[in-house]
């Protein structure tokens, strides 16, 4: 996890693609995996009462929309039965339920799409006026992947007195682009 | 202490357009399951499901209900349309791809209108995206991002969500029946929802109706399972949007109550359990499900709609298609409609579940 005086109070990148000199992330084996690590990471920088019941804003606009992709393509593929774990991970939820639940997380989460990270940094400045929120951007690699597309994963507490700027959300996304887990 | 007020409702159910016509439907116990004139997909093996009875040449039937649920809000709301400095929260799957066959464009999106792209947030919770889309409204505008925001959504019949619920067995051979003993799954159905929320001191100043407030809500992802109900978890969702709320009292429940055995026998425990520690021995949970299928993402739009009118009128609509409800000593399951308790202040509850661990509760307050 990275630190600075002039950026959010906890901040990390996770990714199942390449990692280089350029951005201090972990690699991790897959999606779910990179997830849960990135997010732990942020959540162990706060206070365990608050990070209990922190809010999450997750963007998650291009993992929607190729978890709804995958899925069509999976109904469309000639002789594959759907399976029901086709219907649940069609789920963008589906990104943080295990994660939240190994850790007993209570907090509200809003998972949204049409949201760039200037935007959404927006929004949960404006959100975090009661208190810290936590915000994760989750960019999948590989579009086209009928299995785990990868991913570069952003997280930062968010506080309504921040200011830094939000192409840090965007940390790691050119030069780990185009690598498969 | 602010409050975000409901002042404009409007859906699209296979009842019709409006709120009236939902409204009528359930107090009649009718339901508007049955063969379909449209929907044609080879996944759909004689099961009933929900269908909007009217079309409109040239528009995709997801946006169409989306459209005239839309309308509908606004006017209640007494807006001639979304206000230029809104909120505008859409729910669904996944944003529209503007490409595909037309089961692809009712699987996805629908549209954003043009005027509202560059302020619309969308929210994907599965088939509680309603009331997380609710939830995020109303932290917007508490937080005073907004004083108004329009929560909205649109579905239709089509083959990706059909195989997507038959895959996981969820879809019954006959209409769905909430809360029967003899349920066997859900039935699927279409149509369109959308809530107008304000800041209460901005909707009284322009005359607008605030009596209604979604005073709580708990909205969770990280503590269910992937598909299956639990008990447990629902029952301290309830309590956490009651909490949150400062609600002393619940006069009624919307349940989730699909018609599934499993997510049905679950809620109903939870719930009960509610009761139990709220000392209430005759509390009211309706589902509109059986008269109007299962909505997915905008249900709880529909859910909230009615839940309205219930206050309002202090009537409980009763659950379409119950004729034999699971025993309870503390729930009151009904198929006709009953009273809720009329000139005093309520308190209602709107649950609602989805895939991936998405656990939802709306607490709405009425003050007459």
């Amino acid at each position: 996890m990275s630190h600075s005086a002039e950026g959010p109070s906890a901040f990390a990148v996770g990714t199942t693609g390449r990692v280089t000199a350029d951005v201090a992330a972990v690699r991790y084996p897959s999606t779910a995996a990179a997830v849960t690590g990135t997010l732990d990471a942020v959540f162990d920088a706060l206070p365990p009462d608050v990070a209990r019941e922190v809010p999450l804003l997750v963007l998650a606009d291009a993992y929607s929309r190729w978890a709804a992709a995958r899925f069509a393509r999976r109904c469309d593929e000639v002789g594959r039965q759907v399976r029901p774990s086709d219907s649940t991970g069609l789920e963008t939820a589906e990104l943080v339920r295990r994660f939240g639940r190994a850790r007993g997380w209570l907090g509200p989460c809003f998972l949204v799409a049409r949201v760039d990270s200037a935007h959404g940094l927006r929004l949960a400045r404006a959100m975090a006026a009661r208190g810290p929120v936590v915000m994760c951007q989750v960019s999948p690699l590989d579009l086209d992947s009928l299995t785990d597309p990868g991913c570069v994963v952003t997280a930062a507490v968010v506080t309504a007195a921040d200011d830094w700027d939000p192409a840090l959300l965007d940390s790691g996304l050119p030069e780990m682009s185009g690598a498969r887990p | 202490m602010t409050r975000t007020v409901v002042t404009g409702v409007g859906v699209v159910t296979p009842f019709g357009r409006g709120v009236g016509a939902l409204w009528a439907g359930l107090c009649e116990g009718r339901t508007a399951l049955g063969e379909p004139d449209r929907f044609r997909a080879d996944c759909r093996r004689g099961e009933p499901v929900g269908e909007v009875p009217w079309t409109v040449p040239g528009v995709p039937p997801k946006q169409a209900y989306l459209g005239a649920a839309l309308a509908e809000a606004l006017s209640a709301a007494g807006l001639p349309g979304v206000p230029p400095d809104a909120l505008f929260v859409m729910v669904g799957q996944a944003p529209a791809s503007g490409r595909g066959d037309d089961d692809l464009a009712d699987f996805l999106g629908p549209p954003v209108p043009p005027d509202l792209d560059a302020r619309t947030v969308y929210l994907t919770h599965a088939c509680a995206s309603g009331a997380f889309g609710l939830a995020f409204a109303r932290r917007a505008i508490l937080a005073g991002l907004v004083d108004t925001a329009v929560v909205a959504g649109g579905t239709a019949l089509n083959r990706y969500e059909y195989v997507s619920m038959s895959a996981v067995r969820a879809v019954s051979a006959t209409k769905a029946r909430p809360l029967d003993r003899s349920r066997t799954g859900i039935s699927l159905g279409e149509g369109g929802g959308a809530v107008v929320l304000e800041r209460e001191d901005h909707a009284r100043a322009r005359g607008a109706a605030a009596d209604l407030a979604v005073a709580g809500a708990s909205c969770r992802v990280g503590s269910g399972n992937a598909a299956a109900s639990d008990a447990a978890v629902i029952e301290d969702c309830v309590r956490a949007a009651l909490a949150d709320a400062g609600a002393e009292r619940l006069d009624y429940v919307h349940a989730h109550a699909t018609g599934t055995p499993q997510g049905d026998r679950e809620e109903l425990a939870a719930l009960d359990a509610v009761a139990t520690a709220l000392g209430l021995a005759d509390l009211p949970v309706d589902s509109h499900k059986g008269a109007t299928g299962h909505l997915l993402h905008v249900s709880c739009l529909v859910a909230v709609a009615a839940t309205a009118v219930a206050l309002r009128t202090g009537t409980a609509s009763g659950t379409p298609n119950l004729t034999d409800p699971e025993p309870s000593a503390r729930l009151r399951l009904s198929g006709v409609p009953t009273p809720l308790p009329a000139d005093v202040p309520t308190t209602a509850a709107v649950t609602s579940f989805g895939f991936g661990g998405n656990n939802a509760t709306l607490v709405l307050t009425r003050d007459p």
